[in-house]
């Protein structure tokens, strides 16, 4: 998988790509309007990271170019300005998501992860893990044949896990992904160890055992045996 | 903007030198002369048959009956004269009287007219609309100096306001990228394979102060959003709807405290903005879950056109003047960042509905009335 990381932020650009770099990806990095340019019309790319400003020009015309020579890799944009405007602009334009600074990584992983998933294996809808299959479609989980039932919320977790295997996930950008923009207002994040609680219980359960691990209280980790 | 500010004042200077401008006084003084001379000169029939009628024929004929030898008329000139003298002399100060009541009436009027068309102006002005009244020209010297400086000032209040509001937004903006760059790293030292308890603990404190650092920016940067009025967008919504579409997970916030809801039949829509309504009700219901007692209880009540939130609480009542304040926060053990109500309070004066505060039996109560 090859991802194209758009940002001026030099600090933020190599951050990304420490983490995404040790999973299957590979990352190559654009600071300027100019060389994000020259790089989209020399190779392709699975995945676009796309910030709106930067130094040369604005994120939106590489956006129009990239879609007006039909190339249909997917782009992510990240912007600093989260106004609704660019929002809807950019996914007019042709973005596949929209993701507003400052994000946890783990959320950038999965955002891409399922925009991969999406453009690569179309045809397939199910997500193999530690002896679970997910129907992405009907949203359903079996382990050894057994059905899980799972709330919204655990499922959401599930597949957050499972897009970011073996990375610790913090429990900020746990509970960030499962508020959303609610977000803003929380400081406790206490509500997220229920649910993991619950989720653990479930595949447990169902003979999944020791797949979400506890690191020091801090964060969880998603390992595959 | 600047420019175009700019443009508009060298407009208006060069308008009003074409103007041929004079002081208030004289332009009074000239006024009432005028006045006074016109009033006369109408009078001037009246006077020739006073005169006439008066005196002038009984001269003419004691004149001609000295002339010719004759004996005297009998009648009493002086009295005549001292009687046609004042009735002259009082008509002079009834017209005179006249001209001072028709100038000070009407002409002062018309004078001071474009002095109460600036009051008028500047009474409707409001820094928060972003508009600069323009105030009428005046052929007055000294009204149109009042209206120029009344521009320049407020021209400039405007200016420095419009940056001040913009200097907020940018900030914050310009903070996002920073706190994206601390937060990814720490993501990225969480992945360390030799971690251990005390370098997980670290980053813990760390994340907190990260997690608390963006959610006041952006806290910051919505209020100074809906300060821009940049939330345009207003279509109908259905509160009762989106009490429902929120509740489940802020129910799940709850940990322990329930949440009744007791809604009315019959739809309540207003017209709003849904992103800042669905904020204004996370903030009321939020802060009741924060500011409860454990095992407590919320109580959302919608009827007729009013919202309720009511919760249970250990605490005192809110200081209700400074409640409403950014970053206002009853002690210093109160969890959040003081600017919840202050969001609140925003998003209500920006759709024009009000809220308000009532403190009974150990319950806080916050009624919206849209």
């Amino acid at each position: 998988m090859k991802l194209l990381i758009i940002e001026d932020e030099r600090d933020l650009s190599q951050s990304i790509v420490t983490y995404l770099g040790s999973e299957k990806y590979l990352c190559e990095q654009a600071f300027t309007y100019d060389e994000a340019r020259m790089k989209i019309h020399l190779y392709d790319y699975d995945c676009i990271l796309l910030d709106l400003m930067l130094p040369g020009g604005n994120g939106l015309d590489l956006l129009r170019d990239i879609r007006r020579r039909q190339n249909s890799v997917g782009v992510i944009i990240v912007s600093a300005k989260d106004s609704l405007n660019d929002k809807v602009k950019g996914l007019g334009i042709g973005a596949d998501d929209y993701l507003s600074k400052p994000f946890h990584l783990p959320e950038l992983s999965m955002r891409i992860y399922a925009i991969i998933r999406r453009k690569e294996f179309s045809a397939n809808n199910f997500l193999h893990s530690n002896g679970l299959t997910i129907d992405l479609l009907s949203k359903a989980v079996s382990a050894n044949g057994h059905n899980i039932t799972l709330t919204r919320t655990e499922y959401e977790l599930l597949l957050f896990f499972i897009g970011n295997r073996h990375k610790v996930i913090s429990k900020g950008a746990l509970a960030e992904h499962l508020s959303g923009d609610m977000a803003d207002m929380l400081d406790n994040h206490d509500f997220v160890y229920t649910h993991i609680k619950n989720l653990k219980a479930k595949l447990a359960e169902a003979g999944c055992k020791d797949c979400i691990r506890n690191v020091y209280g801090t964060g969880y980790q998603w390992t595959e045996t | 903007m600047q420019r175009l500010y700019q443009k508009r004042i060298r407009n208006r200077v060069s308008m009003d030198g074409n103007m041929k401008r004079r002081r208030l006084l004289n332009r009074a003084l000239t006024q009432f002369i005028i006045c006074v001379v016109i009033l006369l000169a109408l009078a001037t029939p009246v006077f020739y048959w006073l005169t006439e009628h008066y005196y002038a024929e009984d001269m003419i004929e004691v004149i001609g009956a000295a002339q010719s030898g004759q004996p005297l008329p009998a009648f009493d000139l002086e009295e005549y004269i001292v009687q046609g003298i004042m009735i002259q002399f009082i008509l002079i100060i009834v017209l005179l009287g006249i001209a001072i009541v028709f100038t000070a009436h009407f002409i002062a009027r018309r004078i001071w007219k474009p002095f109460d068309e600036t009051l008028k102006q500047i009474e409707g002005f409001r820094l928060e609309d972003g508009k600069l009244p323009v105030l009428p020209d005046s052929n007055v010297e000294e009204f149109s100096r009042l209206n120029r400086t009344l521009h320049t000032l407020m021209a400039n209040s405007l200016k420095s306001y419009r940056t001040q509001k913009e200097f907020t937004e940018n900030a914050s903006h310009e903070l996002q990228t920073p706190l994206a760059v601390f937060q990814s790293r720490l993501d990225n030292l969480l992945q360390l394979p030799d971690l251990t308890q005390p370098m997980a603990e670290t980053i813990q404190g760390l994340y907190q102060i990260s997690g608390r650092l963006s959610r006041l920016n952006r806290n910051l940067l919505l209020l100074a959003k809906i300060d821009n009025r940049q939330y345009e967008k207003i279509e109908t919504v259905d509160v009762a709807a989106v009490v429902n579409d929120l509740l489940p997970f802020l129910e799940s916030l709850a940990q322990g405290i329930s949440i009744r809801r007791n809604l009315d039949a019959c739809p309540l829509k207003v017209r709003a903005n849904r992103v800042l309504l669905e904020s204004l009700l996370n903030n009321l219901v939020v802060n009741a879950v924060r500011h409860n007692r454990p095992n407590g209880e919320i109580l959302l009540t919608l009827k007729g056109r009013q919202l309720k939130v009511t919760n249970t609480s250990d605490g005192e009542a809110l200081n209700e003047r400074l409640m409403f304040n950014r970053f206002y926060r009853p002690s210093e053990r109160t969890p959040g960042n003081g600017l919840g109500l202050s969001i609140v309070k925003a998003i209500c004066d920006y759709h024009g509905w009000t809220v308000s505060y009532d403190y009974k039996e150990k319950k806080h109560t916050f009624t919206l009335q849209f």
